[in-house]
């Protein structure tokens, strides 16, 4: 997803010359096109993420649309009251880029990890949180943002496994249905994704028809879809890389439990209120470790549904 | 011209007396807090306002504006009564201070309020903002300043020194940011609680230009900015020696005035002192 940004960023930038790329300190090299022919553009603003968050503040209400890119804790949590009041309380129209979200740097341990930014960016008032799936969604994401007048969190993972093409158009708080089901659903985020699609494979050979929707807008959140699954579906199981409290799943929780007609069963699987302890480069060794696997998945959609 | 300048100095004087008064009638009848910072920051609010920026009350998003960001939120009545004497908002509005359906909250709402570019309250955001304010104008060629006034207590918050960097090294020379050096924290004085030290030596070791004014001296203040140059590639610091509570003799210098409200007496005596001061003046 890091060479997608890039690459969505210098295209945007290309239409439309308010676009500003501030970084954190990262990036160099791979932005070293974007530095050559945008140099106006890009604002290198060094580790100090508060500052960096007003400045981005004041730029934006100067009529720049400046997008702020650091590696994911740093871009949410580090600097949360600047988020909170220079960017949502005033309304600016910063667009904030966390890359490495959730346990994408799998060897360097919970001080890299951010397994609650979604639940602090969507509790944020003017905020529109974004999680996409794949390379394309990246892109989208991006231009979306551009358009959108209004705060807007982008959170990216490092790699994108995901080789799916979606044809229908990206619509902020729209989700995607990847696979269309008859009695479950697995709604998914980010690189949870791609698990959920290999579950829904095998789930197939086991009589459970299930529904793969992609929520790449967690805020606002596609409510009427959900909504509608809640009462074709017997079970629904919602999975993120992230901890299980305010996340996706919190965000489909609260629909269902304040929806009349909803008959579905649900779980919720993320990680489970702890800090993820363990290393690894391949982060589906992780998910292995934490029961986020589409083994895992696969097990436990069996369960519910029987 | 000394005589226009002395006219001018006395005009400040009596308006600042009569802002001190207005500041204190509202505060009290909303039974608001913070009398004792705004009465720290006034006049220098007042002079900028009047004197320095440059700006159209009747068009507030005029680009071609200088900005002003109050980051010391807390002093916001100050900035109030400055914005409403200015025409920036009918000046009955004032009397709506903190009730509920007011535009005008115990911290300023940047949302709501005319002129107010930032919402501020949270101590060290203020700054921030208007190093990316400064950076815009730099981007833009535009030639308008930034004015941002922080308290000394506030900057007890780091992000005003990553911001500090930031601007030095930007060499954004159309930044000015005024402290308002009154010495007293909540608990007591800076120097028994958590000492600043030099803000003067502190600046220049970031890459500042930094002077020193009273900021309660009009002639002074007058001078200091009719010899500031903007143009040497750095930021500037106005250090404002000032006095919390400034204007009501049992309110200066005093911890306690940081957020009680008069009785009866004290308030009968503090307007008496504000109205003998008007008198002398208007003479």
């Amino acid at each position: 997803m890091r060479d997608a940004y890039v690459d969505a960023i210098y295209r945007a930038t290309k239409v439309n010359s308010n676009v500003l790329c501030i970084v954190g300190d990262i990036g160099a090299y791979l932005l070293r096109h974007y530095i050559k022919d945008f140099s106006a553009n890009y604002l290198n603003l060094g580790a100090a993420e508060a500052n960096m968050v007003g400045v981005a503040a004041g730029l934006a209400m100067s009529g720049k649309i400046p997008f702020v890119y650091t590696i994911t804790p740093f871009i949410t949590a580090r600097c949360y009251e600047q988020i909170k009041i220079d960017v949502c309380y005033n309304g600016a129209n910063v667009k904030l880029v966390g890359i490495g979200s959730g346990v994408s740097y799998g060897t360097m341990g919970s001080t890299h990890h951010s397994l609650e930014d979604i639940a602090i960016m969507r509790a944020l008032p003017n905020m529109t949180v974004f999680s996409p799936s794949n390379k394309q969604e990246v892109e989208e994401a991006v231009f979306a943002a551009m358009k959108y007048k209004g705060p807007v969190y982008i959170r990216l993972m490092l790699t994108a496994n995901l080789t799916h093409k979606y044809r229908s158009k990206f619509k902020i708080g729209k989700a995607r249905i990847i696979k269309k089901g008859k009695d479950a659903a697995i709604i998914a985020t980010g690189d949870m994704v791609s698990i959920a699609i290999d579950a829904a494979k095998a789930l197939k050979k086991n009589n459970i028809n299930c529904f793969v929707v992609n929520i790449h807008t967690l805020k606002p959140f596609d409510e009427l879809l959900i909504k509608n699954l809640s009462y074709k579906c017997k079970a629904i199981i919602s999975i993120e890389e992230h901890s299980t409290i305010g996340g996706l799943g919190s965000a489909v929780g609260s629909i269902l439990s304040q929806y009349p007609r909803n008959k579905a069963r649900f779980k919720i699987l993320g990680f489970n209120d702890i800090f993820c302890r363990e290393y690894s480069s391949d982060k589906l060794k992780i998910f292995e470790k934490y029961n986020l696997s589409s083994k895992h998945l696969i097990k436990t959609m069996i369960e519910l549904y029987h | 011209m000394k005589n226009k300048q002395n006219r001018e100095i006395l005009q400040l004087k009596l308006k600042a007396a009569q802002l001190r008064k207005k500041i204190l009638e509202m505060i009290v009848t909303a039974h608001g807090t913070h009398i004792a910072s705004a009465f720290s920051i006034v006049d220098l609010v007042l002079f900028l306002y009047k004197r320095v920026l440059r700006i159209n009350p009747k068009n507030p998003a005029d680009e071609k504006r200088d900005k002003f960001v109050l980051s010391k939120g807390h002093g916001c009545a100050a900035l109030y009564v400055v914005l409403a004497d200015l025409g920036f908002f009918p000046k009955k509005i004032l009397n709506t201070f903190i009730s509920p359906g007011s535009i005008l909250g115990g911290h300023p709402d940047s949302i709501r309020i005319p002129g107010v570019e930032t919402s501020t309250g949270s101590l060290g955001h203020g700054f921030p903002v208007a190093v990316g304010f400064a950076m815009a104008n730099k981007m833009n060629h535009s030639k308008f300043r930034v004015y941002c006034l922080v308290g000394d207590e506030e900057l007890n918050e780091g992000s005003n020194w990553e911001a500090a960097q930031i601007a030095a090294h930007h060499k954004l020379d159309n930044l000015i940011l005024i402290i308002d050096e009154n010495k007293l924290m909540i608990s007591g004085f800076m120097k028994d609680i958590l000492d600043s030290l030099s803000f003067k030596e502190k600046f220049r070791a970031f890459g500042w230009n930094a002077v020193s004014v009273n900021g309660h001296n009009f002639a002074q203040l007058i001078k200091l900015f009719k010899q500031m140059q903007f143009k040497n590639g750095k930021p500037t610091v106005v250090i404002a020696d000032t006095v919390k509570g400034k204007g009501v003799s049992f309110m200066e210098n005093k911890k306690e005035w940081y957020s009680v409200l008069p009785n009866q007496e004290q308030m009968d005596i503090a307007i008496g002192e504000l109205d003998s001061r008007i008198e002398r003046l208007n003479l």
